[in-house]
């Protein structure tokens, strides 16, 4: 019958790629405006622009158990904790929007706010 | 008059066939756990290899057919959110294949296929977005888009391959 690949059908596949990236890339700069917040205690602490950091730092806010915190372009993260469990230090860094690290005895929370939703959250729907 | 009522029958007979094997090929599919890194409703889409062939060995109406059919069995087994985006989804593609596989067409199978699940996807995107009300779940069209080509030339060559048994189980019939 006909045939498998005509010349048609690769310019198409072409502009589908063209197509694709063309999307792709406006949004690779859309993480502008990545801000952390950490708060100890319930009472905000600092926060911290994440995108307009340079060299990296740390922090150690007077919450106890203490903590060590730090803080680099793009990322923010629990790097020592006094509390038992190190959960906190677990969760890594974070460097996405709506992503959280907490330190349950001492009372510290980071959380991640602004910038877009990444295109491989989970969907809402089924399908 | 008694030929014509034969082969009307003959066409429905196969057009059944048919349209199991769609149904089959895609709850097989949907067995598949959903790759990470990938929105979850990408699938190979080789139920439309039955519903190109349908297209060129029987005909637009008989391929509709089948797209109902796959849109009611995916309501059935997955509920009415999986019938509307398989519908949606599913009449673009046919619509399309429909159109490229004409006589003077200039795409070949995998040319076809790829557009198929390019209309695919855009129908499903948009009955996506419609559903959950914003237009952010169209983030996942650039994936959507690549993954149309993968999976279109995918399915069209497997089309090209299988050809033979295809026909085969036409004769069978008509």
């Amino acid at each position: 019958m006909k045939k498998l690949f005509k010349k048609a059908d690769f310019i198409l596949i072409i502009v589908c790629f063209l197509l694709a990236f063309a999307f792709f890339l406006p949004r690779l700069d859309r993480g502008k405006e990545l801000r952390a917040v950490i708060t100890c205690g319930g009472k905000e602490y600092r926060t911290i622009e994440l995108n307009k950091v340079e060299a990296a730092y740390t922090l150690e806010p007077e919450c106890s158990p203490a903590v060590v915190i730090r803080v680099e372009k793009g990322a923010i993260g629990f790097v020592k904790a006094d509390c038992p469990n190190k959960l906190c230090v677990k969760s890594g860094m974070l460097t996405r929007s709506g992503q959280t690290a907490v330190c349950l005895p001492a009372k510290t929370v980071i959380t991640i706010s602004g910038g877009q939703k990444q295109a491989d959250e989970p969907a809402v729907i089924t399908y | 008059m008694a030929d014509r009522a034969k082969n009307a029958s003959k066409k429905i007979a196969l057009l059944g066939i048919l349209g199991a094997q769609a149904l089959t090929l895609s709850f097989l599919e949907n067995l598949i756990p959903p790759l990470p890194g990938l929105p979850p409703g990408v699938k190979p889409g080789f139920s439309n290899i039955v519903t190109m062939y349908a297209i060129q060995a029987l005909g637009p109406g008989e391929a509709f057919f089948i797209t109902l059919l796959k849109a009611l069995f995916a309501g059935l087994t997955r509920g009415p959110v999986a019938f509307v985006l398989s519908f949606a989804g599913g009449m673009l593609s046919t619509v399309v294949m429909i159109l490229l596989l004409r006589p003077r067409s200039p795409f070949g199978l995998a040319g076809v296929s790829v557009a198929g699940a390019l209309a695919h996807n855009s129908g499903q995107l948009a009955g996506a977005v419609i559903l959950t009300g914003t237009a952010k779940t169209a983030f996942y069209a650039p994936l959507l888009v690549l993954s149309a080509v993968v999976t279109g030339i995918i399915t069209g060559t497997v089309l090209k391959v299988v050809m033979p048994v295809l026909e085969k189980q036409r004769k069978y019939f008509m």
